[in-house]
């Protein structure tokens, strides 16, 4: 047997079990021994009878908490009792940090107001506007606020001009938080997390209140012990040091704060001279039932460390930026954190003082020990989810499934300040949830250079052209779609060296900063100076380099250290190239845009190398304005692997009528030989660019690539003279000097430089090593890919390419995605088509299958340039070349398609030369070298210093030197005579190709062709072409006033070879 | 005339309560001649139970009047069954309003105060804000407080403040008249009242009576949990009921002032009723008959020289309780109850009693058993019955007696007792021989002399209990 009472404690009431008054009123001594349930729902604190309830609670929650400090195990308060305790430190902290919080606050936009409510005003306001609740606030106010307190201020947030209450000032607490600012348990994604009640608190998730020992306020429970050292003397010592002279209502805060006698930290005899008192909007000290609420003045305490650390997916680059020294580390580690550096600390650290470290501990938390200014600054991170008070939280972009990479170029400074004008930064960022909420719009940078006292100073973000030097806003490439894995971003920085990043991640609403520290390669002071020749053509881009007064065999430019810093750290590997390992790590999301998007790490001349395709891969389909990789890059890839989805390559470059592409291109030309320039030492402004023309250049082209080579050389390298040190030559004459200084010929009696490129033919001719006469014809080998006079980029008419076009595979999986997407586009010619094939021929086995199918095609085209050749020099009364070196990447189809042996090519050009001298020649000296292209540029580094220009020459292919002064003269020469003459040049010129294919068929490099048949087919289109097309290509397309410095006798040459190419067995 | 004890009866426990009370009355539970004026004051617009208890009140009022009203006169109250008169305070006074029907609030908290008075930039607003959450203020009154007496004590601020009723109260409260309140504690609406209540009457000026009134009040603390809230999606958590008790009591410590103060609950809750504001159909608690006790015991004793805190036990802590288990201080309410029981039991079989003598003598006959009071009564012990049912079998369970239908035997109705009826037979026999006594006042109203021949028949058998 047990009596019980029917109550809620038990104080053995007897009496008979009748009603007793024994035992008597429950009183507070009696509270304790209510077996109550700890208290996490903050929804069960407002149980009192009285509108002014809360002011209560929070009363109830201080005597609470102290029980548990008093007995823990018995006594626990609940999380809602304590968040109520720290939410209220809170308010006292926050108000003792006012400076440096308002401080750390000016860039974004946020203060604390505090506003004033006194009774007897605003109890008119209530009575008269609100009435009921005037007259409950009337009921009760004295009685549970008491007399002395008709004065309340409120703590507020005004937060980019949006007020937001955060506390009221209490006779019981001090102070009070307001209930929609107490925490409620909400699911999210499967887990439980805590957020406030109120949305108009959601904000305050998004940027939070931190605490000035990290955390956040009125979020984290933070009890006093936990609290800062100052704060807590300043409570102890300060507020609460009246003792027995306090006002009784504030017994429970004050006992609580006096509980903590034995703390450690509580210095008995603590004075903190820097304090002053906190004031409202009204000018009113903040006294709060007697006791004056103080702040701290100092605010040159900096919050060094962010509250969260990101963890990458992948290990940093340690070579090229600043990292966390981890310990205990391992080898096979495959992430790393981000430098959790706020702006406010780099802005206070010197560049170099600093030493940062992690231990890594269990379950993924970190430690990390800054050190600087001879301070230690800690802080631990954990990867759960709710960190408890004080704790920063790990953010792992593993686990949140996003990524992002950070690339600059280049990574090199010069150690000259004005020559470090230009850096591009890439980010790529992706996200492989489901849902995506992250892109490279939530990551954003902002730049610090240093002073010369090696203080971070902001970059500031250039917004028009009075700028001088800044950041440019980025600009998104793009974005993560259907077509890409992920997105792009590009930043600028201009006239400024930077040394460090701080950036932010926004993720679900919420930002979290880090800092990126490059680490630059610097380049040392030296006399070393560098030319670089940079043959732009059609098809191909050279670019070779030769250090002053060195007389080294040239070679195409290759790089051995990389000018590209991805975050991402190389693979460490000894047997991979450094290209591969760098890009072997790039995440497998990013490797597509960013390999085809940005400069390659280095030339490395094996993945990456010269010549390269002259095309620009250009970003979505507006190609009006083209900016250096903000859409446009060079196409590095191009004819290796696809690129993205929303990327065409642009191969009309160099005669496009829009400069703009051109002027990217070479940007990124001259960009790229700075970043070696400042890797070699090498002088920048010193740097010599010889650039090349062809002869064929209209005038106002010419004057475009001077333009443009002037502006850019003298703007990226600031060139010291640039009259001196840009020059320009014909691709033609160049090759001379070149192959003059290797000796490469024999006879310099009379030697022709015959320069085939893909859209013309230079044509120069050098009597006893001077240059007389130079002459361009619009006519490449590109017209053995293309479609005769059909201009459309789709056009399919090319016998070649509709011959193998089905019968061409290619093994690797890149190559095949790239050529069926070529076949499938618009915008891709049959030039480009035949070019992919050639340039693998390793897959197509192209140049066999040409050998042995369309020889006759090859065989006429050489015939034809042979024969023009010898026809335009005879005309100029020159005698026939004793020497013909031919260059120019065109050239290779003389020695791949129609035979390697120089003796038979020695006889097919002799025996065309001899028919148009008509005279039995047999002492040419045929030059056909292994750098056929590459001789032009190595021919600029050569040139001979004051060598003479040679003399323009047209020649209209009639068999006659007449000058012509416009194209309304060749008009009226043409239909009288000249016309006749064209055709009596083309049949003599169609029969000896027919002769050259006799002797190819007796030398039994041709088989099974019918040379006469061959012929037919030559002579069948001359008569209409030489109508037809001097309708539509000469006159149609010139204006009659317009000089014409081009020939007429490709004019049926052209479709000739189209018809050729269609003429194989079927 | 007699006194009125003005019974207030703030929020669901209120009503519970006040259930008890009325059962408890029924039952022949004497007030010491003061007649109960309940006032019922809940803003739940849709509470069933509110209904119910109303008419359970009407039936009594009833039922009362049948048996002391003949041929138009008042006549003295019964002794036995429904001794107590209750009053409607709309009786006392024609002019005021129904309290609860003033009270019924579809609006929210926020629009009943209209805070939307209030400029966006005037200071108040952050008043609201530090008192009320943003919750609070949107929503509807019509389910009550939600377990929100903050709430709750500025809305019946307002109802009362000049409220037709509170003024009727005020006015016809007289001297040597009492008021007491029943309330939970850890409540919205309850809660709420208790204080609020109190501390109109402490404060009203210019009515002594009022003032000088002697006051009791009963203070039920939690005695029942609710299934979880995230389960029933309730925005009450019952596991808060004592954390909010305490922190109440601990307000009580210095606020409240009532002559006598009652505290009824339980220390673990052993009750678990389903968490619906609007339902609220929840069993019949011991602790609300404790509750409701302590109005008798309020009753029967004098001003005292000091206010006085008051709780009551039982002697063995079980979970069912009989009559050992509660203790000798329950003797009385266990005899009442078993007199309703029994009554209940011969309203079930007198009117198939064809033999029953004073069906002749008495006209005890067929139109009487079909006559409104009859009805009434037989609808009044049916609830009773019913009511003693949930109380049995809920936990903790008041069941001192053993239910048993018509023809059985009644010697073991009281555990651990013997009654010497046998059966119903007994008690019959009893009716006849009380009717042939013929000692009692001389009237016409059958019904009286049923209620007075039942009791005295049935007290033949339970009075020694």
């Amino acid at each position: 047997m047990s009596s019980i009472d029917i109550n809620i404690i038990q104080r053995g009431i007897t009496n008979n079990f009748e009603w007793s008054a024994e035992q008597g009123r429950i009183t507070a001594a009696d509270l304790g021994k209510i077996g109550e349930q700890r208290t996490d729902n903050c929804g069960a604190l407002n149980a009192l009878p009285t509108p002014f309830a809360r002011f209560f609670v929070f009363k109830e929650a201080f005597r609470r908490v102290l029980e548990q400090k008093l007995d823990p195990v018995n006594k626990p308060a609940g999380r809602a009792y304590e968040h109520l305790v720290s939410n209220t430190l809170d308010v006292f902290e926050l108000l003792y940090n006012l400076k440096y919080h308002e401080n750390r606050w000016k860039s974004q936009d946020r203060r604390i107001v505090i506003k004033e409510w006194n009774y007897a005003d605003q109890m008119k306001v209530l009575k008269n506007d609100v009435p009921i609740l005037g007259n409950a606030v009337e009921s009760y106010f004295k009685e549970d606020l008491g007399e002395a307190s008709r004065k309340l201020f409120f703590i507020i947030l005004e937060d980019k001009g949006k007020e937001c209450l955060l506390a009221t000032s209490s006779p019981m607490t001090g102070f009070i938080t307001p209930p929609d600012l107490d925490l409620k348990t909400v699911p999210l994604a499967g887990r439980n997390e805590e957020d406030f009640i109120g949305a108009i608190y959601q904000a305050l998730n998004i940027t939070p209140l931190t605490r000035k020992e990290g955390g956040k306020y009125f979020k984290d429970i933070l009890l006093f012990e936990n609290r800062s050292e100052d704060f807590k003397n300043y409570m102890y010592n300060k507020l609460f040091s009246g003792g027995a002279t306090i006002d009784a209502r504030f017994k429970e805060l004050r006992d609580y704060i006096k509980a903590f006698d034995a703390d450690r930290q509580i210095i008995k005899n603590w004075s903190d001279a820097d304090l002053e008192q906190v004031y409202s909007v009204n000018n009113t000290p903040l006294v709060v039932n007697g006791i004056p609420i103080l702040c701290s003045k100092a605010t040159d305490v900096i919050n060094y460390l962010t509250d969260d650390i990101i963890r990458l997916p992948y290990k940093i680059d340690s070579d090229k930026y600043v990292t966390l020294v981890l310990t205990p580390d391992s080898a096979d580690r495959d992430f790393d954190y981000l430098l959790p550096l706020t702006k406010e600390g780099l802005e206070h650290l010197k560049a170099g003082d600093l030493k940062i470290s992690g231990t890594k501990k269990s379950y993924g938390d970190v430690a990390v020990v800054l050190e600087c200014n001879g301070k230690k600054h800690e802080r631990y991170y954990t990867a759960e989810k709710n960190p408890g008070a004080g704790k920063g939280s790990v953010l792992d972009l593993s686990l949140a499934k996003i990524n992002f990479d950070i690339a600059l170029f280049p990574n090199v400074l010069s150690y000259k300040p004005a020559e470090n004008n230009y850096f591009k930064i890439l980010i790529s960022a992706t996200d492989q949830n489901e849902n995506k909420t992250f892109s490279v719009t939530n990551l954003a940078l902002d730049f610090y250079a240093t002073d010369k006292g090696g203080k971070y100073i902001h970059v500031e973000e250039a917004t028009d052209n009075t700028f001088e030097n800044g950041v440019r806003a980025p600009f998104i490439r793009s974005q993560q779609d259907s077509n890409n894995d992920c997105g792009t971003k590009y930043y600028e920085v201009f006239n400024t060296p930077f040394s460090a990043i701080c950036a932010e991640i926004y993720l679900e609403g919420k930002a979290y900063p880090f800092a990126i520290i490059p680490i630059w390669d610097k380049s040392e002071p030296s006399e070393k100076k560098f030319s670089y020749a940079i043959d732009l053509g059609t098809s191909n881009t050279y670019i070779s380099r030769r250090e002053y007064g060195k007389m080294t065999e040239p070679q195409q430019l290759k790089m051995d250290k990389q000018i590209v810093n991805y975050l991402h750290a190389k693979e460490e590997s000894v047997q991979k190239g450094l290209i591969s390992r760098i890009e072997g790590k790039i995440p497998e999301a990013f490797k597509t845009l960013v390999k085809t998007e940005f400069v390659p790490a280095l030339i490395d001349d094996k993945t990456y190398r010269f010549p390269i395709r002259t095309a620009l891969c250009v970003t979505g389909d507006d190609t009006r304005k083209p900016v250096l990789f903000d859409n446009s890059n060079i196409a590095f890839f191009y004819e290796k692997f696809r690129g993205a989805g929303n990327q065409t390559v642009i191969t009309n470059i160099k005669w496009a009528e829009d400069e703009k592409n051109l002027r990217v291109f070479i940007r990124e030309i001259l960009l790229l030989i700075k970043a070696d320039i400042l890797q070699e030492n090498g002088v920048i402004s010193g740097t010599e660019v010889i650039w090349f023309r062809p002869l064929s250049f209209k005038e106002s082209i010419r004057r475009n690539f001077e333009k443009i080579w002037k502006e850019e050389a003298s703007n990226i390298l600031n060139l010291d003279s640039a009259e001196q040190q840009l020059k320009c030559y014909t691709e033609s004459e160049a090759p001379y000097y070149y192959f003059a200084t290797k000796s490469a010929f024999q006879n310099v009696e009379s030697v022709a430089v015959m320069d085939i490129g893909g859209g013309s033919t230079d044509i120069v001719y050098y009597a006893k090593g001077e240059a007389k006469i130079a002459n361009s014809v619009h006519f490449g080998c590109d017209v053995l890919w293309e479609n005769g006079y059909n201009q459309f980029v789709n056009a399919r008419d090319n016998g070649i390419f509709k011959h193998y076009k089905d019968k061409i595979h290619f093994d690797t999986n890149e190559l095949k995605e790239l050529y069926e997407a070529m076949l499938k586009s618009n915008h891709t010619s049959t030039r480009d088509i035949i070019n992919l094939w050639i340039s693998n021929d390793k897959e197509t086995e192209i140049a066999k299958k040409l050998r042995t199918d369309h020889i006759s095609t090859f065989v006429y085209h050489y015939t034809a340039l042979v024969y023009y050749m010898a026809a335009m020099f005879k005309a100029n009364e020159l005698p026939y070349p004793r020497t013909i070196i031919f260059s120019g990447n065109g050239s290779k189809y003389i020695d791949n398609y129609i035979t390697d042996s120089k003796v038979i090519l020695k006889q097919i050009t002799e025996l065309i030369v001899s028919k148009v001298y008509g005279a039995e020649i047999s002492d040419i000296e045929l030059v056909l070298p292994m750098e056929r292209k590459e001789s032009t540029c190595y021919g600029g580094l050569y040139h001979r210093a004051g060598a003479k220009e040679p003399k323009p020459v047209v020649y209209l292919g009639d068999g006659n030197n007449a000058e012509y002064k416009d194209v309304e003269a060749i008009n009226a020469a043409y239909s009288s005579g000249m016309k006749n003459n064209l055709a009596n040049e083309i049949a003599a010129m169609n029969r000896i190709y027919k002769e050259v294919l006799d002797a190819l068929i007796r030398q039994s490099v041709i088989e099974q062709v019918d040379s006469a048949k061959m012929k037919d087919v030559v002579d069948s289109v001359v008569k209409d072409a030489l109508v037809s097309k001097f309708q539509t290509e000469i006159l149609d397309k010139y204006i009659l006033q317009e000089p014409f410095n081009d020939t007429l006798f490709f004019l049926p040459v052209v479709e000739a070879v189209l018809q050729l190419t269609g003429v194989y067995k079927k | 005339m007699a006194n009125k004890v003005f019974v207030f009866c703030i929020g669901g426990t209120g009503l519970r309560v006040m259930k008890a009370i009325t059962m408890l009355a029924a039952s022949g539970v004497k007030t010491n001649g003061y007649s109960i004026v309940p006032i019922i004051i809940d803003p739940h617009i849709d509470l069933e139970e509110k209904t119910k208890v109303d008419n359970l009140i009407h039936d009594y009022i009833s039922i009362y009047k049948y048996a002391t009203t003949s041929e138009g006169q008042q006549m003295n109250p019964l002794d036995g069954f429904f001794n107590t008169q209750f009053q409607r305070l709309a009786e006392i006074d024609d002019e005021q309003n129904n309290t609860s029907a003033s009270m019924a609030e579809r609006r929210t908290f926020g629009e009943y105060m209209n805070v939307g008075n209030l400029s966006n930039d005037d200071v108040n607003n952050f008043l609201v804000q530090t008192l009320f959450s943003k919750e609070n203020l949107t929503n509807s009154l019509s389910v009550g407080f939600k377990g929100n007496p903050n709430i709750g004590t500025v809305v019946l601020n307002e109802m009362v403040n000049g409220a037709d009723w509170y003024s009727a109260f005020t006015r016809h409260c007289e001297s040597g008249d009492r008021v007491f309140i029943i309330s939970s504690i850890f409540g919205g609406t309850g809660a709420s009242g208790y204080p609020l209540i109190e501390k109109k009457i402490r404060d009203a000026e210019g009515f002594p009576n009022v003032q000088r009134a002697i006051m009791g009040a009963v203070t039920v603390l939690p005695y029942f949990s609710l299934e979880d809230p995230t389960v029933s999606r309730s925005d009450i958590d019952s596991s808060s009921f004592f954390t909010k008790s305490k922190s109440a009591l601990s307000y009580y410590e210095n606020t409240v002032k009532s002559d006598y103060l009652y505290y009824a609950g339980e220390q673990t809750l052993r009750a678990n009723y389903k968490n619906n504001e609007k339902e609220q159909k929840d069993l019949a608690h011991f602790v609300e008959l404790v509750a409701a006790t302590a109005l008798f015991d309020f009753l029967s004793k004098p001003k005292p020289d000091a206010p006085q805190a008051l709780t009551r036990a039982i002697y063995d802590d079980k979970v069912a309780l009989d009559l050992a288990s509660l203790g000798a201080g329950y003797k009385g309410i266990v005899k009442n109850v078993a007199d309703m029981i029994l009554l209940d039991l011969l309203v079930k079989i007198l009117p198939e009693e064809s033999r029953f003598p004073l069906k002749k003598d008495r006209k005890m006959n067929k139109d009487f058993y079909q006559d409104h009071a009859f009805v009434a009564l037989d609808q009044f012990t049916k609830g009773f019955y019913q009511w003693y049912k949930e109380l049995s079998e809920n936990a903790r369970g008041f069941t001192p007696l053993n239910l048993v239908g018509p023809g059985k035997e009644l010697t073991n109705l009281v555990k651990g007792n013997t009654l010497k009826g046998k059966d119903e037979s007994y008690y019959l026999l009893e009716m006849i021989k009380a009717s042939n006594k013929g000692n009692g006042e001389k009237h016409d109203n059958i019904f009286r002399y049923f209620l007075e021949f039942a009791y005295s028949a049935i007290n033949v058998y339970t009075k020694n209990l």
